[in-house]
């Protein structure tokens, strides 16, 4: 694994020269690598060990566990989809060179955040992630330097209160080892430490899966990051998040931990926040997507709810919710590539983002289109796809315990998601066509491959998610979460709940029954008459009779029925209060603060500093006399 | 042979002040021979040179023991690596000379008197540096600091004086204080030192005279700041063990957060990154002020690695401040000095792959250890707004719309910059190269009979 990850870093750095004479070939050198990585997971054992070096006289372990694989595997089909599509679509970029170097570079460290078997291996690996990612934001949109720097800053806080819980740990146990570090805070008998520690571990995930209030970051980064690379982004880096928190909550042994500090239905209070957290992110996440006009804004909001859902799943501390959340982490990972994708795609022909200044690109991007369609209906959590299971364990959970405030955000989730992904469906790709659009073509061969593969796979989980549920099964028995019923019943075809059981095969047939009837029915009714913008106005010159409230209509582009879609509904929460204000605030003050010093001290004149030499002179004295 | 290491800059100041034109020759000359010299020194440690034959405790004594000894060479090394640009050192090269001389006099000598004259000296040419580009308010102010700094060293000099009766350093760590005295002895040294060493709020002088030309940060916020730094640990935890070092530590933590803050603030390439060092500073007082192993060995591996970043930074950044008037993207025309800035402020941040990285960490390993948690706190802390402007100002040369026309770079600056850069991350790989010199500087700053003996025993010398 170590000579593996260092020698995929070094050809990064590799792949910038190649790629600075023909970029062409190192994004296929890059694709190559990552077919290479994927195959490379499923040779590896699971329990095997390696020490990748020593550091500070500690060992700096990589460990293969259950959950390495599953996560490494969801990232490496987030990461090669976005690879090969990038083969083509990287002409449209500014930085070719730089950005494959640092996607392959991202892609090694993250994998090693995965592999990582000590507190210290998963900082290092997870800051390389980090500065990697950091440094291809930056080359998209004009926004998109400001949108680097806030994603810096938000990571590294999460990051620096992890690594501060790390030597917290280190100074009490004398070890980073994580299965060292479980068994001790199993057994520790300080309860405020290992409080502080889970929270200021979680705090890393929190600020990296966009979890509420370190959310900001992904509304800017991901709608003005490059467009392929905001799949990456919202598709696999923010799952280290989800990584780090499943890590904290389930594989740190936090029911035996928090013993006696149980809250509500067994979950104790520390777990309970963080579900809390998860909550509100799902409120903020779909309240806010809801309001977007920027197609990628949105779905970097719609991350934001997804990644409470991963959490609330998580954070039941229940069998089945668990499988749920780490589930949905697959799913939303493949739905959130392919969105984003999709609009690399729309974007790659249209070079627009803002949804209103769309439409009709159907008849243009069919299988752009399908892609999204496919892609939508799994992260609205609709069968037959696999996003609809997830959410289906997520709520088993939340019902069974009884959890009826968050079961009704999740819920409430839900339905705001069917609003949401339906947006940029009717504005971008239904619709009437802007005549500027007319010639718009589909994106060729190499970028929509990548896609429909996702689809397909995403697909193919829905109707027979046993394959990926294995892992899942397999990472809950290492963190001995024991469920009452056999959740994944491959033989019987079930997904099995407390309420009831999931048959995704016959749900998959009842659906194909009823295309099959809507197909019959399309084909005896009479077909539809594709008519103009401006329908009876055929010929230049001709007199225009199609007028609306009084007045003719001369641009009908302007009258896209997508700007303020769900106007209605936004109004009921216009004068919302917002978070980014409170952390621009937060900012403020600190530049405040610098200009306070920087005036009191720094700048004044030759008198005022003999003065402070005198105060600081007298005050030494007075302290110590 | 180590009394050459002040002489061979002295003699070549006084020929390039003869003839003018033959400034950068000599300085290149004695840059050359100097670094030579103190790696040949290496055969000498430890010994001791009395001037004049007057043994100590009579007569002055230069001092080399480990902690001089890689002083010096990391200094001459500096000044070396400056003498690689004409343009920079341009009229300069008799000051700079000069204050080769002093930089090296001030770390070597064994005496308090003697290492006051070599400080007035270091600050005398340091303003001169200071006032390059006409930057001469800023300079003015400078001088104003460092002579209220100057009386007060002295007046400290003075008190050790009338206590022992003696000047020199040795006799002086032999003497055991009564505590009032030291307390006064140590709080005037503390001024004193504390702003060449940029202790806040002494340091209101750096963003001035950093800000205002390319050659004063270059020099003064490596080798002068490291000469101070190693004189702070010299006497604070030698000399005069304990005394106000939990002041130290409290200013020094101020400092840092200080530091960081304006830093934030401010819009100038050059003024942020002379903020930063004081930010920097007050992170190395702070480990410092520990006053014991293993806290001293990392305070001076961290300055270490805070010096050769804010190297490549302030020669990439002073480069260019002066080529361009509006920096925005200029990286773009400037890949290789862009290439390491970038390194450069990675690392001191300290992001893993830099050497910032090692030193940073270990830093609050050991305060973990030893029961600090506030120092982790606020050093990551403070790395956060660190990171925050460094970022800022890496995008922004990176990333932004280019608006001037990039020129043809300076191979001189391109070179030197990324091999240094490259060398910072060697350093991540190998945390000897400045770690075991670290620690041998620390041990023997920390061991006060050590010093005594290599004083008292040593006797003679060239």
């Amino acid at each position: 694994m170590a000579i593996t990850l260092i020698s995929i870093l070094a050809l990064s750095v590799a792949v910038y020269f190649i790629s600075k004479l023909s970029w062409k070939v190192g994004a296929v050198i890059n694709a190559l690598a990552g077919a290479y990585l994927m195959i490379y997971l499923f040779t590896l054992k699971v329990g095997s060990s390696e020490v990748l070096g020593t550091l500070f006289g500690e060992k700096l372990l990589l460990t293969y566990t259950n959950a390495s694989f599953y996560f490494s595997f969801v990232s490496m089909l987030v990461i090669l989809a976005v690879m090969v599509f990038a083969i083509k679509w990287l002409d449209s970029q500014k930085y070719p060179s730089a950005f494959n170097m640092f996607l392959l570079m991202m892609t090694a460290a993250s994998l090693g955040v995965f592999f990582a078997g000590d507190l210290l291996t998963l900082y290092i690996f997870w800051e390389i992630a980090v500065l990697s990612s950091m440094l291809i934001v930056p080359m998209g949109k004009k926004e998109a330097r400001r949108a680097a720097i806030i994603y810096a800053v938000m990571s590294a806080t999460g990051t620096y209160m992890y690594l501060y819980a790390s030597f917290m740990i280190y100074s009490r146990y004398g070890n980073f080892n994580l299965a060292e570090v479980a068994k001790d805070l199993a057994n520790d008998p300080s309860m405020p430490f290992k409080v502080t520690v889970y929270l200021l571990l979680a705090a890393a995930g929190i600020a990296k899966s966009g979890i509420f209030p370190l959310h900001t970051w992904l509304r800017i980064a991901h709608g003005n990051a490059p467009d392929a690379f905001s799949a990456v982004l919202s598709g696999q880096l923010v799952k280290l998040g989800s990584y780090v928190l499943m890590l904290v909550t389930a594989f740190f042994p936090t029911l035996k931990m928090f013993q006696g500090l149980e809250l509500y239905s067994k979950i104790p209070s520390p777990n309970y926040f963080l579900l809390a957290l998860g909550a509100t992110s799902i409120i903020v996440g779909t309240l806010m997507a809801i309001k977007q006009d920027d197609m990628k804004m949105l779905i970097a909001f719609s991350s934001v709810a997804n990644g409470g859902y991963i959490l609330v799943g998580i954070a039941t501390m229940d069998a089945i919710g668990f499988e749920g959340g780490i589930l949905h982490v697959f799913n939303h990972a493949l739905a959130a590539a392919i969105i984003f994708m999709a609009f690399a795609s729309v974007v790659y022909r249209t070079h627009t983002t803002k949804i209103s200044e769309m439409g009709g690109l159907i008849h243009k991007m069919p299988i752009t289109f399908i892609s999204y369609l496919f892609a939508i209906i799994s992260l609205a959590g609709i069968p037959p796809m696999s996003g609809f299971i997830s959410k289906w364990m997520i709520y088993q959970a939340l019902v069974r315990k009884g959890m009826f405030v968050t079961a009704f955000i999740a819920f409430f989730g839900s339905i705001g998601s069917f609003l949401y992904v339906f947006r940029p469906l009717a504005g971008v790709f239904l619709g009437q066509l802007p005549k500027k659009y007319k010639d718009v073509k589909e994106v060729p061969a190499i970028m929509w491959i990548p896609m429909v593969t996702l689809v397909a796979i995403s697909f193919i989980m829905g109707v027979w998610p046993f394959p990926i549920l294995k892992p899942i099964e397999a990472m809950r028995a290492d963190f001995a979460i024991s469920p009452s019923v056999k959740i994944a019943d491959a033989s019987n075809w079930l997904v099995r709940g407390v309420t009831g059981s999931w048959n995704p095969v016959i749900v998959f047939n009842l659906f194909i029954i009823g295309f099959a009837i809507a197909y019959l029915l399309y084909t005896l009714f009479p077909k539809p008459k594709k008519v103009d913008l401006l329908a009876p106005h055929k010929e230049e010159g001709a007199p225009i009779n199609i007028y609306t409230g009084g007045e003719y209509i001369y641009t009908p582009d302007l009258y896209q029925y997508n700007t303020k879609m769900y106007a209605g509904f936004e109004r009921m929460y216009e004068k919302h209060p917002s978070w980014e204000k409170v952390l621009d605030m937060l900012c403020k003050f600190f530049h405040d603060l610098g200009q306070l010093v920087h005036g009191w001290f720094f700048r004044p004149s030759p008198s005022a500093y003999a003065f402070w030499t005198v105060m600081t002179l007298l005050i030494v004295f007075w302290v110590r006399w | 042979m180590m009394t050459l290491a002040i002489a061979i800059p002295l003699i070549a100041a006084f020929l390039a002040a003869i003839r003018k034109s033959w400034g950068y020759i000599l300085y290149a000359i004695a840059a050359i021979l100097n670094f030579i010299l103190s790696l040949s020194l290496i055969g000498a440690v430890p010994s001791i040179h009395a001037l004049g034959g007057w043994k100590p405790p009579f007569g002055i004594n230069l001092v080399l023991d480990n902690a001089s000894f890689y002083a010096i060479l990391f200094i001459n090394a500096i000044f070396l690596i400056v003498a690689v640009f004409p343009d920079i050192i341009g009229k300069y090269a008799t000051v700079m000379l000069v204050l080769m001389a002093a930089v090296n006099g001030f770390v070597l000598t064994g005496d308090l008197f003697n290492s006051f004259v070599f400080m007035e000296i270091i600050s005398a040419a340091a303003v001169i540096i200071a006032s390059k580009r006409e930057n001469y308010y800023s300079a003015f102010k400078y001088l104003i600091f460092a002579g209220i700094a100057g009386s007060l060293y002295l007046i400290a000099v003075i008190f050790v004086y009338t206590q022992t009766g003696s000047l020199n350093m040795a006799q002086a760590a032999y003497f055991s204080f009564s505590q009032k005295s030291l307390v006064a002895i140590t709080t005037l040294f503390l001024i004193g030192l504390g702003v060449e060493a940029k202790l806040f709020p002494l340091n209101g002088w750096v963003m001035g005279v950093y800000g205002g030309n390319d050659l004063a940060p270059v020099i003064l916020s490596t080798a002068v700041t490291f000469s101070a730094m190693y004189m702070m640990g010299r006497l604070m935890i030698t000399i005069f063990g304990g005394g106000v070092l939990q002041v130290l530590y409290v200013l020094a933590l101020i400092t840092m957060l200080a530091g960081e803050l304006a830093a934030l603030y401010q819009k100038n390439l050059l003024k942020t990154l002379a903020y930063s060092s004081i930010g920097q500073a007050g992170l190395v007082l702070a480990v410092l002020s520990k006053g014991k192993e293993p806290f001293t060995s990392l305070a001076y591996f961290q300055l270490m690695n805070e010096v050769t970043a804010k190297l490549v930074l302030f020669l990439v950044a002073g480069y260019l401040v002066y080529k361009y008037t509006n920096l925005n993207g200029i990286f773009k025309s400037h890949k290789v000095l862009g290439t390491a800035f970038s390194i450069a402020s990675f690392s001191l941040v300290g992001f893993p792959l830099f050497a910032g990285f090692q030193s940073k960490l270990r830093i609050i390993m050991e305060a973990f250890k030893g029961g600090d948690y506030l120092l982790p706190a606020l050093l990551l802390l403070a790395t956060l707004i660190e990171l925050t402007y460094l970022i800022r100002w890496n995008v922004r040369l990176w990333f932004e719309d280019q608006v001037e026309e990039g020129e043809k770079g300076s191979w001189r600056h391109g070179f030197v910059a990324i091999a240094l850069a490259i060398f910072l991350v060697v350093i991540f790989f190998f945390p000897n190269i400045y770690l075991a010199p670290a620690s041998k500087m620390a041990d023997a700053i920390t061991s006060v009979s050590g010093y005594i003996n290599i004083v008292t025993s040593g006797l003679g010398g060239m």
